[in-house]
Order: C-alpha cells, then structure tokens, then sequence
C-alpha cells in the first residue's frame, strides 16, 4: 500500500491550518499597525500643524512673513519634518522651512493637498492645514515629513514571521502530543488488521482506546473478528464432522455391498444342492438310501436358509427397534444345555469334541429364553464351523455376585487382533477367503451382541492370533429378584406322540399338506381343508381334537370360524391354534378375543408347532382364562 | 464643494492682488482684521446683538475702502458697523476709532485724551501715534504698512491686545501691562 500515512496527513492539515490562521492574522496585524501607525504620523503632524496655523494666523493677517518663518523655525526641533511651508490663501508662498540644503519646498499651494489633509508618497508624508481668520481662509500651512512607517512595519513583520515560526513549532509539538491519542489507537488497529489477514489468525484483537468514538471502531472491530473466528471455528468443525460422516457413510456403503453380494451368494449356495434333491427324489428308481440322503439335503439346506433369512430380519427389526423381549425368569443353565444340544449334529459332522462345565444347580436369571438360546447357540455355531475338524469347542460358566459369564472356547481358526474390536460390527468378517469356505453372512455375531445389550450384558472375544483358536465371552447381569424358583425351559426333544385328530385349515396349500405330511408323521390323524366354510363344516360333523386355523381364508376367516366354534356346545372345547403372518400385538389380541387357545407367526417350523399341540394336548391342564404367552421360538 | 469654494475664494483674492493694493486698502482692511484679536470688556456694548462699530476720523479714503471690506463681515459674533466720526468731541458707543493722519497731532492727541479710560480701540496713523496715546498706530516701513502697539494704554481702557497681534507688532511701546 502507498499513499501517504494517516498520521501525517493529519499533521500536514494541521499545519496548513495553523499556518493560514497564523498568516491571517499577523496580516490583519500588520494592516492594522500600518494604518494605525498612519493616522498617528498625520494626526501628529495635524496638531504640529494646528500650532503652526494658530501662531500663523495673525503674521498671514498682517503680512507679516517674518514671524512666519520664526513660527516654522520651530520645527528644526522636529528632525522628521524636512520641509515645511506657510501659503496665502491665493497659493502663493508666505514663508518657509527646508530641514537642510537637499530639502525641496514647493513653491505654490497644492489645492489638492489642501482639500484631502494629507497625502503619502513613498517614505514620504504631506500635509496640508488651512489658516482660517475669523471664519475666513487665510492661507495654509504645508509640512513633508519623513515616516517610518515601512521600517516599523518590516520590523512587524520580521517579528511576526518570529513569532509564526515559533508558534508553528509549538502547534507542530503540541499536535503530535494530542494526535497521538487519536492515530495510536487506529494504527495499533491497523497492524492487528494487517497481522489477522497475513497470518489469518482470528483470535487477534485489538487494544481499546479511551476516545469513545474510537472504542466504538475498535470494539466494533473486535466484535467482527470474533464472529468470523467463531463462524471460522464452526465450519471447520462442521467440515471435519461431515468428512468422518461421509468416510462412515461410504465404509457403510461399501459394506452394505459386499453384504449384498455375499448375501445373494449365501442365498444361492443351498439352492443347487436341493435342485439336485428334488431332480433325484423325483427319480422313481431311486433307492430308500438315495433318497433318504436327498431329503436330508433339503432338509439342511433349508433350514440354512430359514436360519439365515431369521436372522436377517432379526437383525432388521433390531435396527429399527422393533425387537421387544419377553423378560422372564430363565435358568441360563438349562439354555445353555439346549444350546448344546442343538449344535451337536453340526459337532458331530465335524467331529468336534464338545465339552461343557456347567454348574448342576440352575443358575437362574432375567431374560428372554428363546433369545439367549439363540444367542448362545449361534456362538455354538460359529465356534464348530470355524473349527477345523477334530478340534475342541468348549462352554464354562463363571457366576459372579451380580453376574454371569459365559465362555465359548475352540480350537478354530482364531482372529486376528485388529479385527477383535470390529468382528460384532455388522457385515464384518474376519477373512473373506476363509469365509467363503464357510456358510454365514457375518450378521451372527452382530446379532448376538445386540441381543446381550438388550439384556444389559456386553460379549467379547480374546484370541491370540490366527489359527491359535479364540473365547468368547458373553457377561449378563444378575438380579436378586431371579432368585428364585424357575419355570422350566422349553425343552429341545417335544413330548411322545399320542395320536390326535387334527384339523387344518390353511388356503396355502403346500403348507397345508408339508404340516399334515410331518404331524401324520407324529401318529396324528390330520385333515386338510383349504378354506373356512369347509373347515366348519367338517369339524361340525366330526369335531376334532385340535385344529390349525389360518386367518386369512377365502369364504370365513380364521376369527369368524374360532367364534363359530366356540359358539357351537359340541366344538367348543377344541383346541384352537391360530397361525398367521400377522404378529403385532393387536393381531394377538384379535386371535385371543376370537377364541383361540394360540396365536403362532409364520413362517413356523414344524417343532414348535409339535411342541405347542404336545403342550396343548386336551386334558394336560389347557389355560383357559387368559391367553397363555408364546411359548420360546425354538431356533433350529 | 469646501473645495470650489476655496479655489473661488483664491480666485478672487488672485484677482483683487492683481493691481497692488494702495496703503490706504492696507490700512482699511488691518483695522477690519483689528477687531479679530481684541477682547473689549461686555459693559462696552449695549447688548449682545449690537454692532461693533469702528468710527473713522477723516482720512476719507480708508472710510470709503473700510466700509466696502466690512459688507458681510463679522467680528467677534458681531456685525460691523462703519460710522465718520467728529474730530472736535468723543462720542459713545464706538469700539474702535481711527484718527486719520491729516487730523494733527495736536487735535489727536486731544481726541485721544479724551477717549482715554474708555473701551475703545484707538489708532493713528502719525510718526509718534503711541507717544500720543494711541493704542497702535500705523508706520510704513520698506513701502510695507506696519503697525505698532501699546498695550498698556489699552489695559488703562479696559482692553486686551491678544499676544498673537502684539507677536506680529513692529515695536511695542511702553511695556506689557
């Protein structure tokens, strides 16, 4: 930046400004001095004149020019008067003076000089003074005088130029004394101005001032330096936010994909396999062993892909916080059995050795049966299939005072230490390479965490690397109020069968027909029907001891037929089991007020419909008033 | 205006210088400007708005020139009056009186004696005038008319000669009273 600085315009203004009064006023001075000093000289030689005239008057009167020129001698006393003169009234010359030889004295009367009084000529000064005789003009005394009046005005001036020069340096001293008050602020603002733009430092403010306009500028200033430090502040932070927010969003995306392709991979895996069964159970030569060996194909693969779509929408409605428990008291060691016992064929078809230490006396607490089943035997799950085979897999229980610990031990493949924190995330799996060996989709874990927070515990795995096997450690709290005696777990192994007469009625009709096929397997008496008029129909004519409904039905609903069945006397001690793909709560309620003993959701696996008729069975102290909870879903 | 006027009145002074002034003209106007620089007591005019009155004796000339000058003029606030005055007796109520030259000396010294004492200026116009008794008294000197004064005498009549006429006098006789 150039230009000049705002300090010496300042004291450049100020001087001007001072030099022009200065000047104005030692001019006004001098004009005055000089016209003063003027009418002093010519009212002095006036009254000079005046004693001359005076004295004259009667020598002019009686011609008498002697005595005039003894009245003008006296002026040899006056050593400014060089010429003076006494002139008739006529203008001719009636006496004179001359102050020495090089003196001029005019010869006529100036009538000119008469009329103005006085008259300047260079250092020179004339006047002229009538002699007055009884009112009459007489004649005129004439006197030249040499004034000083230039050499006292230079004298003037040379003082006054003194006095501008010394005031000039004061008003310099003084100003810059005064104007240091006003420009020290604005320039110590200036260099905060000019240090925040080069060093784009925000936090630099700018020292008050006492001049309160000044205060004003400067706080003013510092207030705008404020808001851009704070406004500065807050888009950065809000920058790094959005960029951890976007890298997460962009992880998540790129999980959300590789889930997607694993997941249809995982989907399509067991498809091949049960096209083959199917082609082969079709084969009419086919041999018992062959197609034994084909229906336990589709039997594992499908219940593969049932766990696998279970536990996606687990996972789903744990997401979106629609998962609820069914808080009650369990025994963690009977659910630690039947998780045991669940994953012994995956054991056994590996040849896993599966040791369990577990307590002999129910450790009991609160939580929701079916969920820790299912937590526990997902560990069991992983731990066999990561598990090469021959290895070990082992459970132990650690009871504390206020909790209990749950370790899952084995011999597999391990994980490696940077993946401990994030194997429970969702989509995460230790090694895809390994993994695609493997069935799962890596949400086991993730619901397996979600389901002990949702208990108030947390899970953790240790593992010393890979291939060295790893623990996992599930803690669960418990509460004094568990203390006591427990309700027993659902057991794995459903009850023998005792032959019933069922009725089913479900318009799907490969439901329908797969339920009749496994519940005749049972020893029941099953009956198909595939609507509800149907269905009322023939349990009028032969009331069975149990029936399957389904709500949704061409003709009578599912409500309609239980309200027609409870209304009928000879119907209406059957037991009703409602099966549906609607299981809000409102649902259930709408099953129970229509009569029915059971409200089941599909999809239903045919155990747990086993298990509930077992439950059910007519005469084994059915409840009658209050619909009765469901009972734990059994996971396969 | 002041200006035309003084350069009229100039004019006419120029013209009236023109042919030199005769001693008598002198004269006349010296005892008209006379009146200008003596102080008569009051009890010597009637009242305030009488005339100064200057008697002539003999000396036709001066009579004739003064009563010409005296038009229009005043002296000490006053109106001037001319009158020809008897050489035999003194009269009253005339504040200056001029003796001319051929009245005698003896008859002027009578007539002054006989003025003596009273208010009024005397002038004469004869070689020993002031030894006469008269107050000024006219002389020529260099073809110049001069005149000189005896203030005394004029105190004895209850007159002042002012110092300014007495400075331009060519003798004063007799002292300063």
């Amino acid at each position: 930046m150039t230009g000049p600085s705002l300090r010496g315009q300042m004291t450049r203004a100020s001087m001007v400004t001072t030099l022009l009064a200065l000047l104005l006023s030692c001019g006004a001075l001098l004009v005055y001095e000089f016209l003063s000093f003027r009418d002093v000289w010519v009212a002095d030689l006036r009254t000079q004149a005046d004693l001359i005239a005076h004295s004259s008057e009667a020598a002019v009167v009686f011609n008498d020019p002697k005595a005039a020129r003894e009245n003008l001698a006296v002026l040899k006393l006056r050593p400014h008067v060089r010429a003076a003169a006494i002139f008739l009234a006529d203008g001719r010359r009636f006496a004179a003076f001359a102050a020495d030889n090089a003196a001029v004295v005019p010869s006529r009367a100036d009538t000119r000089l008469l009329a103005e009084g006085s008259r300047f000529a260079g250092p020179t000064i004339e006047i002229s003074y009538p002699i007055e005789h009884e009112g009459e003009l007489v004649g005129s005394v004439y006197m030249a005088a040499e004034h000083d009046v230039w050499t006292r005005a230079q004298s003037y001036a040379t003082i006054l130029v003194a006095v501008t020069l010394a005031s000039l340096a004061f008003a310099y001293f003084v100003f810059g004394r005064l104007q240091g008050a006003i420009t020290e602020p604005l320039a110590r603002m200036t260099r905060v101005a000019r240090n925040v733009m080069e060093r784009r430092d925000w936090s630099l403010r700018a020292p008050d001032s006492n001049n309160r306009d000044l205060s004003v500028l400067v706080q003013s200033f510092n207030g705008m330096l404020a808001e851009v430090e704070s406004r500065t502040g807050e888009l950065e932070r809000e920058m790094v936010v959005r960029q951890q927010a976007e890298a997460e969003l962009r992880a998540v995306d790129r999980k959300k994909d590789e889930f997607l392709a694993t997941l249809a991979h995982e989907l399509r895996n067991p498809l091949a396999p049960m096209t083959n069964a199917v082609a082969l159970v079709r084969r009419p030569e086919l041999d018992d062993v062959s197609r034994e060996k084909a229906i336990g194909i589709l039997d594992r693969q499908l219940h593969h892909m049932v766990r696998l779509i279970d536990d996606l929408l687990d996972v789903s409605r744990i997401a979106t916080g629609k998962l609820s428990l069914h808080m009650e008291n369990v025994d963690l060691v009977a659910t630690l059995r039947a998780a045991l016992e669940l994953a012994e064929p995956a054991a056994r078809a590996r040849r896993l050795q599966v040791t369990s230490r577990l307590p002999e006396a129910p450790c009991p607490i609160v939580g929701d049966s079916a969920r820790l089943l299912q937590v526990f035997s997902n560990l069991l799950n992983n731990a066999c299939r990561y598990t090469p085979p021959g290895g070990r897999v082992e459970v132990e229980t650690r009871i504390a005072e206020d909790s209990v610990e749950v370790i899952v031990r084995d011999t597999g493949v391990g994980v490696e230490p940077a993946m401990q924190g994030r194997i429970f995330d969702l989509f995460e799996q230790a090694d895809k390479s390994l993994e695609r060996g493997n069935a799962g989709l890596g949400i086991g874990l993730t619901l397996a965490r979600q389901l002990v927070q949702l208990h108030g515990g947390d899970i953790g795995v240790a593992s010393e690397g890979i291939g060295r096997g790893s623990a996992f450690t599930v803690r669960l709290p418990r509460s004094r109020a568990a203390a006591e005696p427990v309700a027993p777990s659902a057991p794995a192994a459903a009850a023998g069968p005792d032959a019933m007469r069922i009725v089913i009625a479900d318009d799907n009709v490969d439901f329908a027909e797969s339920l009749q096929v496994i519940l005749g397997m049972h020893g029941h008496d099953v009956t198909v029907l595939h609507d509800g008029e149907a269905a009322l129909a023939r349990m009028r004519q032969h009331p069975p001891d149990l029936a399957v409904l389904d709500i949704g039905m061409p003709g009578l609903n599912g409500y309609e037929v239980a309200r027609r069945l409870r209304a009928d006397p000879s119907t209406a001690s059957l037991v009703l089991i409602a099966v549906t793909g609607w299981g809000q709560a409102a649902d259930k309620q709408a099953a129970a007020d229509a009569g029915f003993d059971r409200h089941l959701v599909k999809p239903l696996s045919p155990d747990t419909l086993l298990e509930v008729i077992a439950a059910l069975r007519p005469g084994s102290g059915r409840p009658a008033a209050a619909p009765p909870a469901d009972p734990p879903r059994q996971r396969p | 205006m002041v200006a035309l006027l003084v350069l009229a009145a100039v004019a006419q002074r120029a013209n009236a210088q023109a042919d030199a002034p005769t001693a008598d003209q002198v004269k006349a106007a010296y005892l008209q400007k006379f009146t200008g620089y003596v102080d008569w007591p009051p009890k010597a005019f009637a009242d305030p708005a009488a005339p100064l009155v200057i008697g002539v004796v003999g000396a036709d000339s001066v009579f004739a020139e003064l009563s010409r000058l005296v038009l229009g003029r005043t002296a000490q606030g006053r109106t001037i009056a001319v009158r020809r005055l008897p050489a035999a007796a003194p009269v009253p109520d005339v504040h200056v009186v001029f003796i001319g030259r051929e009245i005698g000396a003896e008859a002027t010294a009578a007539l002054l004696a006989a003025y003596r004492g009273r208010p009024v200026l005397t002038v004469t116009d004869q070689p020993r005038g002031l030894a006469l008794g008269a107050m000024l008294n006219f002389v020529e000197l260099e073809r110049r008319v001069r005149f000189e004064a005896a203030p005394a005498l004029a105190d004895i009549g209850g007159l002042r000669l002012s110092s300014r006429l007495l400075a331009v006098a060519e003798r004063i006789w007799g002292g300063l009273p």
